[in-house]
């Protein structure tokens, strides 16, 4: 092993814990949800020391290295500014969305060692410097969200649960596929096939890219989700837990759009640069169909993932302007996109609990009771429509400055889609808050553990929105090399691609 | 005594398929000197022949060599494919002791089948091929039949035999057929046959290409590959779990690894890749969605049996000896782990229940059914487990040579199978409302398999240079027939 394992221990601290959550008597749920929040605080620590310790760059540092199956495969972590970004993000949400659980009762334990396990597969994903390590932790993901969904979830639990898994498993079964051929085509003497480093130097022949390329792309699609291969979204959304829909709308979306930014753009540059056409164009589509369901759609909680969809769609757009600042406003969002989607979905939960039902318009007049709830989720919601102040205004203003600069007609589509954010957002926010009181007592207050638990996420969205500025700094000199990667990538000839 | 050359008799070449063969015969003869109740100590005996067997086996590694005029080789192919079935037949041996009765005759039966996979990995003519698969057959119909009061038992074997011996008639006159058109039944002979012109004779053409189909459809009936399929789901549930286990793994290698040196030994790829790319697309698809359906936990592992045969034909067809040998010790683990799960949780009379009678068992059973749901993982080909580097390998020798459409159909499979898996998966973490399967106390030899399969498939799964090293050594020296 070379290198120190910091890495190591903050990806398997979560699963330590949940290994030793079965040491906690069967009935102390309390007990067992302390222990496990203790873990996962013990990772947004390190994780938080690892960003302090960072230096900048566009380097991956903390590298450890440990052999595996030499020439094909090792055990090789790291972790550049995305990476150190996305770490923070999954600690924040687990840690909150651990803390959030306290609904659960039923087989709390089994519930709590899923959890733990889902953010140590995300965690691993984010630092994985192997392909063949990337892909284990990309599908072992799937295994705990499948059975949180199974065994926690609404009524429609089985069905929108092997819906999930029966896309997400699709798609990266092909992708893995496309990597078996890709670790190939990089075998050679003296370095791994399936090592990422040495992949980077690999430059396949760009005619070679682009069914490699579309293999990857989708798996990354479906995960994220994009529009159309979106369609296992809502139910896995509307069905899974408050704290599930939290992390798998919050973190594992990030994890499709981590894909873009690790693999998608630096091992195919040619193919992303002809594809971005259609790419960019299933975005925009997304954006405007997202927020127009949005608008129609009554579950409160298939109206925030709508949502979603719409924001992921701006964020794929940004990174695939292929500019400096959409990249990095990209990545800034990224972040903040995951911090409000978690407080939102949280807040639903709360919302869900009090009124029995996610329905809108059977909801309504919560502000009375319940002034500071609904402050609250006034705050998340105006950051969630990219209100100057707050961390969704900053995001979405690089992404749209930097596709404005290199697409004008782009932007201006996904302009419209901010504008719809505005309207659907403050629908959610009259009908669940204002008006007549829809249904008796029960609108009580939120208690004070419920908004401890809001606190670090308002105060990250405060405090991205008045000095946003760390983020893309840190992250530009990665996105200066994937710039360049992919503007300096030979055509590949693909017919229907445009080039730029 | 002195033994003239012209026989060519050298028996240290056959060693350890003799010592297990001749501990049968001797734990037979005990078996006449103890009682009923006293039957299962034979399995010390037993055990100390796989033993003896594994020792002399281990004695001949390195060795490349023929005797009985090419008849039998020994090489690190069969000595590597002898470990595996040694495995498999000792932690079958550990499995038994827990049916309630043990009749005579079990544990030589036992012994005979194992000599007969040893027999078929070894066999360099087609007529010792044939007397390993006949060998191994008779025990496995009379294995299957053995187990006193069970009806379905004696159905099973019924039709095991009935369709068997019918498979057998096949592979015998594909023999025929192929010495009709070589004039040769040793691998090296037919070799040389068709490579000094044998074929230019009127209809010896022919007469292979029907030889070799029919030998594909008996070997094919041994393997369970679609469309030969059909007599597995009964045969493996009527069964005796323990012999279920056994037939799912050890068969399965044993007529892989006889396929595998016929095949590469005496015809050219050309003749025999279209036919086998055929099957692999069959049975993978096939199986996988037959497998949907399955209700019963053994059904379902008898499905999974015959997808699984798919993923080695894959690897076959893409000339992935490696992956193939390396996916078959994964599989060992995790199918002989499944099925001690089941073993340990039957009751006397049912053999192997339905999946809603294992609802819940993750919490009455934490530990064991911990591990059935990792086996299951495993067998879904989910990471980090043994059933997902295997893949993995299988893939990477698909890609590589040329066969993506293969792998496409592999990964979709996979995909497909899945949800069987799952469902297990899942059920085994559903509360369930009454009591389901969970005896007490386990009987002790199906938890030591179960711990053994699970730690086999952890380690195949995240240790792949622990088995790969000697699965190359065993690969690269692979010899048909070195001596002419």
């Amino acid at each position: 092993m070379q290198g120190s394992p910091l890495l190591t221990v903050i990806t398997f601290l979560p699963l330590l814990g949940g290994i030793l959550l079965f040491l906690v008597p069967r009935g102390r749920v309390g007990v067992a949800r302390t222990v496990a929040m203790l873990f996962a605080l013990a990772d947004v620590v390190l994780t938080a020391y690892l960003a302090w310790a960072a230096h900048p760059g566009a380097s991956f540092q903390f590298q450890e290295r440990a052999a595996w199956l030499p020439s094909f495969f090792s055990y090789h972590l790291g972790a550049d500014w995305i990476s150190i970004f996305l770490l923070l993000l999954t600690s924040v949400s687990f840690l909150v969305s651990i803390a959030a659980s306290r609904g659960i009762t039923q087989r709390g334990r089994a519930y709590l060692f899923l959890m733990l396990l889902a953010e140590t597969a995300c965690l691993g994903l984010f630092v994985s410097l192997d392909l063949f390590l990337f892909y284990i932790f990309w599908e072992v993901m799937l295994v705990p969200i499948y059975l949180l969904i199974i065994g926690w979830g609404g009524p429609k639990r089985r069905q929108a649960a092997t819906k999930f898994l029966i896309y997400n498993l699709a798609a990266s079964l092909l992708m893995l596929v496309a990597l078996v051929w890709v670790g190939i085509q990089n075998a050679g003497a003296g370095h791994d096939a399936w090592g990422y480093l040495s992949l980077l130097h690999l430059h396949l022949p760009a005619a070679a890219q682009l069914l490699p390329f579309l293999a990857f792309a989708l798996a990354f699609a479906v995960k994220m989700p994009l529009f159309p291969f979106h369609t296992w979204m809502p139910d896995a959304y509307a069905e899974a837990p408050a704290p599930v829909t939290a992390v798998l709308s919050g973190v594992l979306s990030k994890a499709g759009l981590y894909g873009f930014l690790r693999l998608g753009l630096p091992l195919f540059p040619a193919a992303a640069r002809e594809v971005w056409p259609w790419v960019a164009g299933l975005a925009i589509i997304g954006v405007i169909y997202g927020s127009l369901i949005a608008l129609a759609e009554r579950d409160a909680k298939r109206l925030v993932g709508y949502a979603s969809l719409a924001h992921l769609g701006i964020i794929l757009l940004g990174i695939f302007a292929f500019d400096l600042q959409g990249l990095e406003g990209g990545v800034l969002q990224m972040v903040n996109h995951g911090v409000y989607v978690v407080a939102l979905f949280l807040l639903l939960g709360m919302i869900e609990e009090r009124a029995g039902t996610r329905d809108v318009t059977a909801l309504g007049g919560l502000a009375v009771r319940a002034p500071v709830l609904a402050a609250s989720f006034l705050i998340v919601a105006l950051a969630a429509l990219g209100l100057p102040g707050l961390n969704g205004f900053a995001g979405e203003f690089l992404i749209l400055l930097g596709v404005f600069r290199t697409h004008l007609w782009l932007a201006v589509a996904a302009m419209l889609g901010v504008i719809l954010a505005s309207a659907y957002m403050i629908r959610l926010l009259q009908a669940a808050f204002h008006g007549p009181r829809a249904f008796p007592g029960q609108g009580r207050e939120m208690s004070a553990w419920e908004f401890t638990l809001m606190v670090p996420l308002l105060f990250i969205i405060f405090w991205i929105g008045i000095v946003p500025r760390p983020i893309p700094a840190e992250v530009a000199p990665t996105a200066h090399h994937l710039v360049a990667q992919v503007s300096y990538a030979p055509p590949s000839g693909f017919p229907g691609g445009t080039g730029r | 005594m002195h033994i003239p050359a012209v026989y060519d008799v050298n028996l240290s070449i056959v060693s350890p398929e003799l010592a297990l063969g001749l501990v049968g015969v001797l734990v037979l003869i005990l078996d006449l000197f103890l009682r009923d109740e006293e039957a299962r100590w034979l399995v010390v005996p037993s055990i100390a022949g796989v033993v003896l067997s594994g020792v002399y086996a281990a004695g001949l590694w390195g060795q490349a060599a023929t005797a009985f005029h090419g008849a039998v080789v020994v090489d690190p192919f069969s000595l590597g494919f002898d470990f595996l079935f040694l495995t498999v037949i000792l932690l079958t041996l550990l499995l038994s002791l827990r049916l309630p009765k043990l009749s005579s005759g079990h544990f030589a039966l036992l012994l005979w089948a194992g000599t007969g996979m040893m027999l078929l990995a070894a066999a360099s003519s087609l007529m010792t091929l044939f007397l390993g698969v006949e060998l191994l057959s008779i025990s496995l119909y009379l294995l299957v039949a053995l187990a006193p009061g069970n009806a379905a038992a004696g159905e099973a074997a019924l039709k095991y035999f009935i369709l068997g011996a019918f498979a057998t008639g096949f592979l015998l006159l594909g023999i025929a057929f192929l010495y009709g058109s070589t004039g040769a039944v040793t691998l090296f002979g037919i070799q040389k046959a068709l490579s000094g012109g044998a074929l230019n004779l009127p209809h010896a053409f022919t007469f292979l290409k029907v030889g070799l189909a029919l030998f594909l459809v008996g070997l094919g009936f041994k393997l369970a590959l679609v469309p030969f399929q059909v007599w597995v789901p009964d045969v493996y549930q009527g069964a005796p779990t323990p012999i279920t286990a056994f037939m799912s793994v050890g068969t399965k290698a044993a007529a892989f690894a006889a396929l595998l040196r016929s095949l590469y030994g005496i015809i050219p790829p050309g003749g025999w890749i279209p036919a086998l790319t055929v099957l692999a697309v069959a049975t993978l698809l096939v199986g996988s969605l037959l497998i949907l359906r399955q209700t019963n936990l053994k059904r379902l592992l008898a499905y999974s049996g015959i997808v699984n045969a798919g993923y080695l034909l894959v690897a076959l067809v893409s000339f992935g000896l490696v992956p193939a040998a390396y996916y078959l010790a994964a599989y060992t683990f995790m199918n002989l782990g499944a099925f001690a799960g089941i073993a340990a949780l039957s009751k006397d009379a049912e053999e192997g229940a339905e999946l809603p009678a294992y609802r819940g068992l993750a919490y009455r059973r934490p530990w064991l059914g911990a591990s059935l749901a990792f086996l299951f993982l495993s067998l879904a080909s989910i990471p980090p487990t043994g059933g997902f580097t295997g893949k993995f390998l299988i893939l990477l020798s698909a890609v590589a040579s040329n066969h993506a459409y293969l792998a496409v159909i592999l990964v979709a499979a996979t995909a497909i199978s899945l949800f069987a898996y799952l469902r297990v998966v899942v059920a085994l973490f559903t509360p369930a409302e009454e009591a389901g399967l969970a005896p007490r106390p386990l009987p002790a030899g199906a938890v030591v398999v179960v711990g053994i399969g699970v730690l086999g498939v952890l380690a195949t799964g995240i240790l792949p240079h622990l088995f790969l090293i000697p699965i190359s050594s065993m690969t690269h020296l692979f010899t048909i027939s070195p001596v002419p």
